[in-house]
């Protein structure tokens, strides 16, 4: 898969020093400065970790049980979020964001690719 | 400036269920037991550092530090709650050894306090993930059952810890516990009731878990020459008091099988302590899970990383081993009243020290305590020493 057909997750980039935070910092923590936009980039990555956690705090609880994740993304992003989960699925599997049909959509979420 | 500071007395409640009981009255009595066991005229007592977390969602009390001092008579002196999620009760020791090696107090009372059990799961695991961040983490639905399912996940693929390794540690903590009175679930468990237990965050299962419990454990700490020369009170020196700080974010975790924080606050205490790994005799350490005993082992430096599971397996942090790891039976067995979990491990040090616990280790001179907060956000270590 090029990038260009990987779905892309907005994030956001620190204008001074480049640092890319999952979401929207008051000030960059690396230089201090208030100068933060956002930035799309690709979406793919490997699975670094999942669990599937079946006693949900109140916030959650209706969703009964559910499967969140750690991510690395190619640009050397460490994201967490939602992981739809297969049976197949291992650490380390190729791993792209879903864009459709999520219940959940504060938080992003990733499924092992199977395309390479 | 920087003066000796030592554990002068202790005490605590039995950590488990205490329906009906307020948070406060656990907090007063096992301080009045820890001021009665020091010896020191409560006049003497500059200030009282009270560790809790989460009295606010769950009780609705806040000023405990305040209200507890007034209800042990202790009258116009400072008195702060400190809040550090899981590492409150060590953050509240650290605080008040300061404050002794610094000159400002003589004696300082430290106690750790929390209620938990009146509330339901979901309520107790809500309370407990304001240690997240809930503008990153807590939007995925991550708990902390959930943190270490991660942890363990990550570490069973890179270092082959197996599901009898894991259950190796939770075996020795509940038999440990069977024998302390202070302990909440003391229990003689097996793998296979181990491996059958529900799934709680995979591949975490509820004996990998500890229970929510009530509890309060108090010390004071004082300068020398205010110990009492009680007979079965050896002089017990704080070696290092060392508090670091780590990420609240998963994400900001560069290792999933390790917590920077712990081993930052590792290297300081060998260093402010003078000591080596080797030189520990025996360690509590935050088993809130049981891949966390695993992980903290080797964050600690007291087992080489990615050895903490065969360890366990092989009985090496067991009572003959090379580094007795939780004789108390750790928060797996004995329970984690949160706030009270910092001090009580301290307790529980100073207790073998003494030579006086139920699970003693041979000859016990040199024990550490390590006390984690949150996603490793928040934590302590302490090294105690028995002065001959």
């Amino acid at each position: 898969m090029k990038t260009d057909d990987v779905p892309h997750l907005k994030v956001y980039q620190c204008s001074q020093c480049q640092t890319l935070t999952q979401r929207q910092p008051v000030i960059c923590a690396h230089c201090l400065t208030r100068q933060v936009h956002a930035k799309e980039v690709a979406a793919a990555g490997v699975l670094a970790s999942w669990t599937t956690v079946r006693k949900p705090p109140v916030r959650f609880k209706s969703e009964g049980s559910y499967h969140v994740g750690v991510f690395d993304l190619d640009n050397g992003m460490r994201i967490s979020g939602r992981l739809l989960h297969t049976p197949a699925d291992k650490l380390g599997d190729r791993v792209i964001l879903v864009t459709d049909g999520l219940l959940q959509t504060q938080t992003p979420t990733f499924k092992v690719s199977h395309d390479g | 400036m920087n003066r000796s500071v030592y554990v002068a007395g202790m005490g605590s409640t039995a950590f488990g269920k205490h329906a009906g009981t307020s948070i406060e009255a656990l907090a007063v009595d096992a301080s009045a037991q820890a001021l009665v066991d020091a010896g020191i005229d409560r006049t003497r007592i500059g200030a009282v550092y009270l560790g809790n977390f989460i009295s606010g969602p769950l009780n609705g009390k806040e000023v405990l530090a305040g209200l507890v001092a007034e209800q042990l008579g202790l009258q116009g002196i400072p008195c702060t709650k400190v809040e550090g999620a899981c590492a409150s009760g060590g953050i509240a020791l650290r605080h008040a050894c300061l404050m002794v090696a610094a000159g400002i107090h003589d004696a300082v009372l430290v106690v750790g306090v929390e209620t938990m059990t009146h509330a339901s799961t979901p309520e107790v695991t809500s309370a407990l993930n304001c240690a997240m961040d809930n503008e990153y983490d807590g939007l995925s639905g991550l708990t902390f059952p959930g943190l270490f399912g991660l942890a363990w996940r990550a570490h069973a693929q890179r270092y082959g810890t197996s599901r009898e390794d894991v259950a190796a540690v939770v075996i020795k903590n509940k038999a440990f516990g069977l024998n302390n009175p202070l302990a909440q679930m003391g229990a003689a468990l097996t793998i296979d009731q181990i491996a059958v237990s529900a799934m709680i965050a995979d591949p975490l299962q509820l004996f990998d878990c500890c229970p929510p419990s009530d509890g309060a454990a108090a010390v004071v700490v004082c300068t020398k020459d205010l110990l009492s020369d009680l007979p079965n009170h050896p002089r017990i020196r704080v070696m290092a008091s060392v508090q670091t700080s780590g990420s609240a974010r998963i994400a900001q975790h560069p290792d999933l099988c390790s917590f920077d924080a712990t081993v930052l606050a590792a290297q300081q205490a060998y260093q402010q302590s003078g000591l080596q790994p080797a030189d520990i005799d025996l360690v509590e350490l935050h088993d809130c899970f049981s891949i966390a005993e695993i992980i903290d082992s080797e964050d600690l430096g007291l087992v080489p990383r990615g050895e903490g599971g065969r360890w366990a397996a092989q009985g090496r942090t067991g009572m003959h081993g090379d580094v007795v790891i939780n004789p108390s039976g750790g928060l797996l067995a004995k329970g984690h009243p949160v706030g009270a979990t910092g001090v009580g491990q301290i307790v529980e040090v100073v207790s073998q020290l003494r030579g006086v616990h139920p699970n003693q280790v041979d000859q016990a001179g040199i024990g550490m305590t390590h006390n984690l907060g949150g996603t490793g956000v928040a934590c302590t270590v302490h090294i105690l020493g028995r002065e001959a």
